[in-house]
């Protein structure tokens, strides 16, 4: 049991530690878990935004909520899965894990936001939700560094680093404009 | 003392840059007045930022690489998405920026504790300054 816990501590805090291979503990998809809460809680801090400011109803915060769980285990897969074009080497359930539990820090940012948002009342879904789901493109650059193994691995992280900061910006932006 | 321009350094520049037009574009609707002393200001904020930022990094400044990302992303999110904010990229980008840096210092120092909270400091201090820049214009965060 600690050994477990032991394992989830040390993916949560260096989550490129399962492709470099100094840890090898049996986590597959259970990191899809972190980015769904993550989601979840920054969806339920822009739904408690908007329910303050009077533009929405306790059910479409709800339903803004159950999108957020969706949309973080598919906007990891779909991250993966351009990675994926690029790092051969490394397998897809590896990849997935590795940048679920780079959620993790995000997930306690958001937590925060979310619990200050009820606390003290304050608008959060930016300053603690847009930027704590952003935070996340930080361990990712470790981790596509640790994947990609060429003479130019820098400038590659930071061009898919970019890229998946775009998909957590744009795929939440359009579920809003959907959402009204 | 000879001032090195690298491509590093560079991109370090044109990203504050980035978040020097991003903050300055955000009161667009105001007097011309108005603009134009928070242009000044946000300018004087990034310069200031730039200078306490370059000194704690190294001589190529390989760390500034890490902005470019945020300052992407904030392009986009104010010309695509017109978010209109600036500050959740800004702080991002010090903290990529600071991390980078205290991943070469931490391989290469034999101690690295003194050095990475200098670090620290001065990321935080950057952030600060950035926020009451502004602050000062009632650019709510």
């Amino acid at each position: 049991m600690n050994g477990k816990l032991a394992g989830l501590a040390i993916m949560c805090f260096n989550p490129s530690a399962l492709i470099k291979g100094s840890h090898n503990h049996k986590l597959k998809y259970i990191g899809l878990a972190v980015p769904a809460l993550t989601f979840l809680l920054y969806f339920w801090q822009y739904g408690a935004d908007r329910l303050r400011l009077q533009l929405t109803g306790n059910s479409d915060v709800a339903l803004l909520c159950l999108f957020g769980l969706i949309a973080g285990p598919v906007l990891t897969a779909l991250t993966a899965a351009i990675l994926k074009i690029f790092i051969r080497q490394t397998a897809f359930s590896d990849l997935v894990t590795d940048i679920g539990f780079t959620f993790s820090l995000p997930l306690l940012i958001n937590l925060v936001g979310l619990i200050l948002n009820a606390i003290f009342d304050i608008n959060t879904s930016v300053i603690f939700g847009l930027t704590g789901v952003l935070f996340s493109i930080i361990p990712l650059f470790d981790v596509i560094c640790a994947s990609i193994k060429t003479k130019r691995s820098f400038l590659t992280a930071l061009v898919l680093i970019t890229a998946a900061g775009a998909i957590y910006m744009i795929c939440p932006a359009l579920i809003f404009i959907l959402k009204g | 003392m000879k001032l090195k321009i690298t491509k590093y350094k560079l991109t370090g520049m044109l990203s504050m840059l980035v978040f020097w037009l991003s903050a300055s574009s955000l009161h667009t609707r105001s007097e011309l007045q108005h603009i134009t002393l928070m242009t000044a200001v946000m300018f004087v904020a990034c310069a200031v930022i730039y200078i306490l930022l370059s000194s704690k990094l190294s001589a190529a400044g390989r760390s500034w690489c890490m902005a470019a990302p945020f300052a992407a992303l904030c392009l986009i999110a104010n010309l695509i998405l017109d978010a209109n904010c600036v500050y959740p990229f800004f702080i991002l980008a010090v903290m990529a920026v600071c991390a980078q840096r205290a991943r070469e210092i931490s391989k290469k120092e034999s101690h690295p504790v003194r050095p990475i909270l200098i670090l620290a400091g001065f990321g935080l201090l950057s952030i600060a300054i950035f926020a009451a820049a502004l602050l000062s214009f009632g650019v709510t965060l």
